[in-house]
C-alpha cells in the first residue's frame, strides 16, 4: 500500500510518469544494487537504541554514509530512491519522500513516493502548488511544516484528512501519525521542493531528531544540485541523438507519406507514444494519412473528421500551435464533447503537433499515450524541432508530388515510392519499381543499368505476380536492339503505342521478350547528374495514348528511381568504405599478453550505414598491467569510423602518460570537448593489474562490463559510472575491485543489448546468463555471444565485444623459520596475509594455517638438526591449487609417541589438506601438501 | 602480541570451574595454559572450557585438551558451530570422547 496522507482526491490529480530513459533507469537499478549498504549496517540497530548518546553517534555515522552513497547518484531518480530507502529507516522515520517543484513551478511532483514497507512501484504523484497540503505549504513558505498527529492534520488540513474517496488515506493516517516537511533549497537559495519524513510524533518534539532530518535534507539538496548537471548533459545528448537520427531519416524521404511515416515512427520511438498518426486536409475534411499503433477497432469514421468539430488535431491545424494534454481532465476541460470517447479509450496523454511553415499548417501529428506522461521542456523543444523539420520535408514532398500530376494518383504513387526511398541496393530499387507498377497502370517492369565500362547493360525485370528478384542480372551488350536498351543507350524515351509500331522499329527477335497480352510499351531513360544510368521499361495490357500528363508522371517516376539508384550506389560505396576504414582502425590482431587470453570481435550492423563508431583496444602498460578499452562514437558511417579512430589513437597515446581509468577519461574529455565528432562518445576503461590482483575501472556513459569469477558467479562493474565524453568539469569516479583466481571479463557496446522490441534490462540479463553459462574458449566467445544475442534477428547497430581471461600473479611465499615454537605466531601472521591474496575461504585459509604450523611444529620438535638451522617454509599457488612445503635439515628423531601428539599433527595435515607427502633424504625431511582453492564469492 | 598469544580467565561456581580462553593456542603456549587450568581445576566437580574466542588452535591444543580430560573431572567444551574450535575438535575426533556444547549456559545446564 503506497498511500500517504498528502494524496489528494483522484480527480484533482494528474498522475505522471517521470520520463526516465533506459540509461538512467539502469543506472538507478545498479546504484540500488551496489549500495544497499547503509541501512543494512548495524547502525540501524543503534539508531533504534534508546541510548541518546549512542543514537547521536549512530546518526552522525549514518549521515556520513548517506553523503557517501548520495555522492554516487547520477540522476534525480537515484537521489530520490536513496533518500526514500536510506532516509526512511535510518533517519528514524517510517517513510521518506521527495517532492520536487515542476511544470514551470506550478506544481509539485513526488519523484519517489516510497515507504519503507513497499516496493514503491506506483506512478509518482503530481499536486498543484496552490493545493493546501503540508508539502506545498513547506515549499511555498520555505519553512519547516510539522504535522504532529492525526488530530493536528485534521485540524489544519481538513480537506486532506476527511477524504472519503480514498480508503487507504485513513489507513496511512494511522501508520504515519506525524510528519516533517522540510524545504529543499538549491545552491542558489531557490526552493526546489521538499523532503517529507513520516515519523512517530515524539520524534518531532526532539530537536536532535529534527536536526538529523534537516541535515539529511541538505545533503539531498546538494546531491540534487550535482546530478542536475549530469541530467542536463544526458538530456542534451539524447536530444542531439534523436534529432540527428530524425534528420537522417527525413533526408531519405521523398513523399509526404514517407515524411509522415518517419514522424510517426520517431514519435513512438523517442517519446514512447502508444500510437501516432498524421492528419492532412483533403477536400475540406481532416483525413488520416498514416497511422501506427492504432487500435484495430478504431472505426473508419474516426479516420475522417470535419474541420468544424473542435479536436486537438483540428485546433493544432488551425492555430499552428502544439497542443499538449497531460491528463484526461485537461482534455475534457478543453474538449467537453470528447468526454465519453476519452473515458472509453482510457488514454492518459495526447500531443497534437502541427507541421507548419509560413502561413498554414500542412498536417498535424497526433500522438496518444496510454500511460501518464509529463512533457519536459526538453521534450517540447524536441517535438517542435521535429515538427519544423517534418514540415519542411512535407512541403518538399508536396511540391514534388504535385509535379507528378493529379493529387489522387500522386498519393497512390506515394505509397509505392515509400519503398523506393528506403531502397539501399539496386535490387531493392527494382523491387520498389515493381511494387509501383499498378499505380502506374503497367503490367510488367524491367530495369536496365549500364555497366561500369559502358559496353554492357544489366537487365532484370518482373511483374506484380512474380516479384521474386534475385541478385542475378542478365548482362547484354549495350548495342542490343530492344526498346529498353535503346532508351538506356540513347537517353531518349521510347513510347510504343501498339504492336505495329513495335514491329516497325525493332528487329523481329526482340518480340520474343514480350508476351501476347501486352499492347503498349514505354522505355524511359535514367540519368544521374546528366550522365545516362540506364532505363526503365514498362508494358501495358491496355493500349496507351501516352498523353502529356502520363509522360510527365513517368519521367518524374524515372527521376525518383534514378535518385534512389544513385543513393543506393552511394550507400553501397559508403558502407564498404566505412567497413574498410573501421577495419583498418581496429587492431588487426590483439597483441598477445603473457598469461592472458584475449579475444575481440567487431560486427558491423546489417542495416545500411550502421557501421563505424564502435571500437575496442587492449593496451599493455607493463608486464602484468594492461588496459581494456571499449568505446562507442555517436552516429554511423565514415565520419563516425574516423572519429572512433581519433579517440582510439588518443586513448593509446594518453595511456602511456596516464593509466588510471578515471584520469584517462578526464584527459579524453578534453580531447572530445575540442572535437565535435568525438563528443558524447561512450567508453569503458578497465585497468587490469595482475600483480596487485586488482581491477580499476571507470565508465563514461557505457554499459557496465561483466566479470565472471572463478566460481562461476557474476559481478557487474557498474559502480564507477558517469556521463559520456566531452562534458566540462565532469566527475569521473573510479572503482577498485580485487579479484581472485581465474576470472573472465566481458566488455561490449550497446549494440549487443539494445533492441527496439525488448527492454534493455531483459537483454542485459540475457547476456549475463549467456556469458555465465558458456564454457566456450575465450577466442570463440565474442562471436558466440553476438550470435546468441542476435539469435538470427537483424543486427541494427554495430557491435564491439572484447573478452579477456586471466588470473592474479601470485608471488610465492617463503619464510625461514627459526627452529622454535615461539616463532609460529609470527609465521601465521605473514602466511594469513598471503593466503588472503590467493582467495581462500576463511575456513580453508585457517585450515592451511593449521597444517603449516603442524608441519613446522613437527620440524621443531622432531628435527634433530644439530646446527639449529632454520626451517624452510614455502607456499605457492598455480591454477587454483596451493602447495606447501616445510623442510628441515635433520632426520626426524625416532618416533617418541608418548602422548600421540606427533601422530595427531601429521594426521591433522592429512585430514585438513587434499594430500600430503613426507620425503626424507640424507639432507633432511620435507613435508609437502596441497589444497584446492575454492574461490570465494564476490569480493563485496 | 606474540608474547600474549592467549589469555585465560577462570571462574568457579557451584564447584564447577569455567575457563574462558581468548586468542591463539599453539605449540608455544598450549602446555603452559594446560598446566594453569589443571592447577585451577583442583577440587572442582567439573570443568567447562569455553573455546568460543579461540581464533587459532592446532594439535598442540588438542593434546592439551586431551590431557585436561584425563586429569580433571568431567570436562565439557564450549565450541559453537562455525568456530575454529568446533572444526578442529571435530576433525581431531575429540567430540567423540568429550561433551561439546554451543554455549556456556548449555554446558552448565547439563551438569
Amino acid at each position: 500500500m503506497m498511500g500517504a496522507w498528502w494524496r489528494v482526491p483522484q480527480p484533482l490529480l494528474s498522475v505522471v510518469l517521470i520520463g526516465v530513459s533506459l540509461g538512467l533507469l539502469t543506472a538507478l537499478l545498479l546504484t540500488l544494487r551496489a549500495h544497499r549498504g547503509v541501512t543494512e549496517s548495524d547502525s540501524v540497530d543503534r539508531l533504534r537504541s534508546n541510548d541518546r548518546r549512542s543514537l547521536q553517534i549512530a546518526q552522525n555515522v549514518w549521515l556520513r554514509d548517506l553523503s557517501t552513497v548520495l555522492s554516487r547518484a547520477v540522476s534525480q531518480r537515484d537521489v530520490a530512491a536513496i533518500m526514500a530507502r536510506e532516509g526512511a529507516i535510518a533517519a528514524g522515520s517510517t517513510t521518506a519522500e521527495i517532492a520536487l517543484l515542476g511544470g514551470g513551478g506550478g506544481r509539485v511532483e513526488f519523484v519517489a513516493a516510497q515507504a519503507n514497507d513497499s516496493e514503491g512501484s506506483g506512478p509518482p504523484l503530481v499536486v498543484a502548488l496552490d493545493d493546501r497540503t503540508p508539502v506545498t505549504d513547506a515549499i511555498r513558505t520555505g519553512a519547516n511544516v510539522l504535522v504532529l498527529s492525526v488530530a493536528d492534520l485534521a485540524d489544519r488540513y481538513p480537506a486532506l484528512a476527511a477524504n472519503p474517496t480514498r480508503p487507504e488515506t485513513t489507513e496511512t493516517l494511522e501508520t504515519s501519525e506525524a510528519s516533517a516537511c522540510l524545504p529543499l533549497v538549491d545552491s542558489d537559495g531557490r526552493i526546489i521542493g521538499a523532503m517529507v519524513f513520516g515519523c512517530r510524533p515524539e520524534n518531532l518534539l526532539d530537536d536532535g531528531q529534527l536536526v538529523v532530518f534537516e541535515t539529511a535534507t541538505e545533503l539531498c539538496a546538494r546531491a540534487l544540485d550535482r546530478v542536475r548537471l549530469y541530467e542536463l548533459e544526458y538530456e542534451a545528448r539524447r536530444l542531439a541523438e534523436n534529432l540527428q537520427a530524425f534528420t537522417m531519416v527525413l533526408a531519405g524521404t521523398e513523399s509526404r507519406t514517407d515524411v509522415a511515416e518517419a514522424l510517426v515512427n520517431e514519435s513512438i520511438r523517442v517519446l514512447g507514444a502508444d500510437s501516432a498518426s498524421v492528419w492532412v486536409v483533403v477536400d475540406d475534411a481532416i483525413t488520416m494519412l498514416v497511422g501506427l499503433g492504432l487500435n484495430d477497432q478504431t472505426p473508419a469514421r474516426s479516420r475522417r473528421e470535419t474541420r468544424a468539430v473542435a479536436s486537438p488535431v483540428s485546433d493544432a491545424l488551425m492555430t499552428r500551435v502544439m497542443i499538449v494534454l497531460e491528463s484526461p481532465e485537461e482534455l475534457i476541460n478543453a474538449y467537453p464533447h470528447l468526454r465519453s470517447q476519452v473515458q472509453l479509450d482510457g488514454d492518459q496523454a495526447w500531443v497534437a503537433l502541427p507541421l507548419a511553415i509560413g502561413g498554414e499548417a500542412s498536417a498535424v501529428m497526433f500522438a496518444v499515450f496510454r500511460t501518464a506522461r509529463v512533457f519536459s521542456a526538453q521534450d517540447r523543444s524536441l517535438l517542435s524541432t521535429m515538427g519544423l523539420q517534418a514540415a519542411l520535408a512535407f512541403e518538399r514532398a508536396r511540391l514534388r508530388e504535385n509535379d507528378l500530376g493529379d493529387a489522387e494518383k500522386a498519393r497512390q504513387l506515394a505509397a509505392a515510392i515509400g519503398g523506393l526511398t528506403a531502397a539501399a541496393t539496386k535490387v531493392a530499387v527494382l523491387a520498389a519499381f515493381i511494387d509501383a507498377l499498378p499505380a502506374l497502370g503497367a503490367q510488367t517492369g524491367s530495369l536496365a543499368l549500364i555497366g561500369d565500362d559502358g559496353t554492357t547493360v544489366d537487365v532484370q525485370g518482373g511483374n506484380e505476380a512474380s516479384p521474386y528478384l534475385t541478385s542475378e542480372w542478365l548482362t547484354r551488350p549495350i548495342s542490343a536492339h530492344t526498346p529498353l536498351i535503346a532508351a538506356a543507350r540513347t537517353g531518349d524515351a521510347l513510347f510504343i503505342h501498339d504492336r505495329l509500331e513495335l514491329a516497325g522499329v525493332f528487329e523481329p527477335g526482340t518480340l520474343e521478350m514480350f508476351n501476347d497480352s501486352q499492347r503498349s510499351w514505354v522505355a524511359v531513360p535514367l540519368f544521374a547528374g546528366g550522365r545516362p544510368l540506364g532505363a526503365l521499361g514498362l508494358s501495358f495490357d491496355a493500349l496507351q495514348r501516352f498523353d502529356d500528363a502520363q509522360r510527365v508522371r513517368l519521367a518524374s517516376f524515372a527521376a525518383l528511381c534514378a535518385n534512389a539508384l544513385t543513393r543506393a550506389a552511394r550507400f553501397e560505396l559508403e558502407h564498404s568504405i566505412a567497413i574498410t576504414l573501421q577495419s583498418t582502425l581496429l587492431p588487426k590482431r590483439l597483441k598477445p599478453i603473457t598469461d592472458v587470453e584475449l579475444s575481440a570481435h567487431y560486427s558491423p550492423g546489417t542495416r545500411e550505414l550502421s557501421v563505424g563508431g564502435d571500437w575496442y583496444d587492449v593496451i599493455e602498460l607493463s608486464e602484468e598491467r594492461f588496459l581494456l578499452v571499449v568505446g562507442d562514437v555517436v552516429g554511423h558511417g565514415i565520419e563516425s569510423a574516423a572519429a572512433m579512430g581519433k579517440l582510439a589513437t588518443a586513448t593509446r597515446a594518453l595511456a602511456q602518460v596516464e593509466d588510471a581509468p578515471a584520469a584517462l577519461l578526464r584527459q579524453l574529455d578534453r580531447v572530445a570537448s575540442a572535437d565535435a565528432s568525438t563528443q558524447f562518445a561512450s567508453m569503458a576503461i578497465v585497468l587490469v593489474d595482475r600483480r596487485a590482483g586488482e581491477l580499476r575501472y571507470s565508465l563514461a556513459g557505457h554499459p557496465a562490463p561483466m566479470l565472471k569469477l572463478a566460481d562461476g558467479s557474476m559481478q557487474s562493474l557498474d559502480a564507477a559510472r558517469s556521463v559520456p565524453l566531452g562534458g566540462i568539469a565532469v566527475q569521473r569516479p573510479e572503482e577498485a575491485l580485487p579479484f581472485y583466481g581465474h576470472v573472465s571479463l566481458l566488455l561490449y557496446t550497446d549494440g549487443l543489448t539494445e533492441r527496439r522490441a525488448d527492454h534493455i534490462d531483459t537483454r542485459t540479463a540475457l547476456l549475463r546468463s549467456a556469458f555465465q553459462q558458456t564454457n566456450a574458449p575465450i577466442h570463440e566467445l565474442p562471436r558466440l555471444l553476438i550470435a546468441e544475442m542476435m539469435n538470427g534477428g537483424d543486427q541494427n547497430d554495430d557491435i564491439a565485444v572484447l573478452c579477456a581471461s586471466f588470473e592474479p600473479v601470485l608471488v610465492p611465499f617463503r619464510r625461514l623459520v627459526p627452529s622454535h615454537a615461539s616463532h609460529l605466531a609470527a609465521l601465521r601472521i605473514d602466511l594469513r596475509a598471503w593466503l588472503a591474496t590467493v582467495g581462500f575461504h576463511q575456513d580453508d585459509s585457517d585450515d592451511c594455517l593449521v597444517a603449516v604450523c603442524e608441519a613446522v611444529t613437527n620440524a621443531v620438535e622432531h628435527g634433530n638438526d644439530l646446527e639449529g638451522r632454520p626451517i624452510d617454509m614455502r607456499a605457492d599457488c598455480r591454477e587454483n591449487r596451493c602447495s606447501f612445503s616445510v623442510a628441515d635439515h635433520g632426520n626426524w628423531k625416532p618416533q617418541v609417541d608418548s602422548d600421540g601428539a606427533r601422530g595427531r599433527g601429521l594426521n591433522l595435515i592429512r585430514l585438513l589438506m587434499d594430500d600430503m607427502m613426507v620425503g626424507e633424504t640424507a639432507h633432511g625431511t620435507t613435508v609437502t601438501f596441497t589444497k584446492a582453492v575454492m574461490v570465494r564469492e564476490g569480493s563485496r | 602480541m606474540i608474547e600474549q598469544l592467549a589469555t585465560v580467565t577462570t571462574d568457579t561456581s557451584n564447584g564447577t570451574l569455567i575457563v574462558r580462553i581468548t586468542g591463539e593456542l599453539d605449540g608455544s603456549n598450549a602446555k603452559h595454559i594446560g598446566d594453569t587450568i589443571i592447577a585451577a581445576a583442583v577440587d572442582t566437580r567439573a570443568c567447562v572450557a569455553d573455546l568460543t574466542l579461540v581464533t587459532y588452535l592446532d594439535s598442540a591444543a588438542l593434546t592439551m585438551l586431551h590431557r585436561l580430560a584425563q586429569q580433571s573431572a568431567a570436562l565439557h567444551l564450549v565450541t559453537p558451530p562455525g568456530s575454529r574450535a568446533a572444526r578442529l575438535v571435530e576433525i581431531g575426533g575429540l567430540d567423540t570422547v568429550l561433551r561439546t556444547h554451543q554455549t556456556v549456559n548449555d554446558a552448565l545446564a547439563e551438569l
